[in-house]
C-alpha cells in the first residue's frame, strides 16, 4: 500500500500529505526600501519532507515541505507533455520532480512533488491543518524513503561544467 | 516507400560523439554517434540509469491574498540536541 489515512489527531509525520497549508511569497519589493514588501499567502497542496525521527523527538517547530501539484493540471497548462510524465519523471529519473501515482480511496490524482518548491511551516500550523481535516494521505515507509532519496540525490548532486572527454 | 534509418542519414554530417535531437512528425528524436571504431555493446549504460536535470520551472502558487509584510526579527534555530559528552574534553 502507497498511502495510508492517518487520523486527525496524529502527530505529523514524514510523507504527509496535506491541503491548503498556506505558502508565503513575495510578490513586489521596491529595492530601496525593503523594510516593506507586498507579499501573498496562497493555500496549497505540500507534502512533509522532515525526517520521522526529528518529528517524532518534538526536535522541530518547522517543518519542511515541498509543492505538490496534480499531473494533469501541469499538462494542461503545457508546463510539462504527458509523455514526460509517463516516462522519465515517473521513473524518478529527473532530479527535482518526484512522482506520485494516483489513489482512489484518498482522492488522490496524479501528482508531481516539486523539490525545487521548498518552504519551512511552522508545526503547530500544520499540525491544525490535520486536526481540521486537511490531511489528505500519507505516503507509507518504503516510498516515502524512495521520496527522501530522491530528494538527497537532488541537493548533492555535483554538475560538471561539462561532461569528460571521450576517444 | 518505406526508408531504413541507415538510408536516411547516409547524407548527413555526423559528428563522433555528438548528440543530436530533433522532431520527427509527432516524436522527438535522439541520435547518439559513437564514431567509427566503437561498436554498440550490451554494457553500455542503460538510457534508463541516466538521470536528467529539470528543463522547466513549474508553477509558483497563485490566486492568493496579498498582505504587506514588515521586517522582523529572525527566527532563531530550534536548539540542537548535542550529547553531554561533547563538551567534555
Amino acid at each position: 500500500m502507497i498511502f495510508a489515512t492517518p487520523l486527525p489527531e496524529e502527530v505529523i509525520d514524514q510523507g504527509d500529505i496535506i491541503d491548503d497549508c498556506p505558502i508565503m511569497s513575495i510578490v513586489s519589493f521596491d529595492e530601496d526600501r525593503l523594510d516593506s514588501l507586498e507579499g501573498q499567502f496562497t493555500p496549497q497542496r505540500v507534502i512533509v519532507l522532515t525526517q520521522t525521527c526529528d518529528l517524532a523527538n518534538l526536535k522541530v517547530s518547522r517543518v519542511l515541505v515541498a509543492a505538490m501539484f496534480e499531473a494533469k493540471s501541469l499538462a494542461d497548462e503545457q508546463v510539462l507533455k504527458a509523455a514526460e510524465i509517463r516516462g522519465p519523471i515517473r521513473a524518478s529519473r529527473v532530479y527535482g520532480w518526484y512522482y506520485l501515482p494516483k489513489s482512489a480511496e484518498q482522492g488522490l490524482a496524479e501528482s508531481i512533488i516539486d523539490l525545487r518548491q521548498l518552504h519551512t511551516v511552522r508545526l503547530d500550523l500544520l499540525q491544525a491543518l490535520c486536526q481540521r481535516g486537511h490531511r489528505r494521505a500519507r505516503l507509507q515507509p518504503l516510498y516515502r524513503e524512495h521520496l527522501a532519496r530522491h530528494f538527497a540525490d537532488t541537493y548533492s548532486r555535483i554538475g560538471l561544467p561539462a561532461p569528460y572527454e571521450t576517444e | 516507400m518505406a526508408t531504413s534509418i541507415a538510408e536516411a542519414l547516409h547524407n548527413v554530417e555526423l559528428e563522433s560523439g555528438r548528440i543530436y535531437r530533433c522532431q520527427v512528425k509527432e516524436f522527438w528524436v535522439e541520435l547518439r554517434v559513437l564514431g567509427p571504431a566503437t561498436e554498440p555493446s550490451e554494457t553500455m549504460i542503460p538510457e534508463s540509469d541516466i538521470r536528467l536535470d529539470a528543463w522547466t520551472e513549474l508553477p509558483a502558487p497563485s490566486g492568493g491574498r496579498t498582505v504587506t509584510l514588515r521586517k522582523g526579527p529572525p527566527d532563531l534555530p530550534d536548539p540542537p540536541d548535542i550529547p553531554a559528552e561533547e563538551y567534555e574534553g
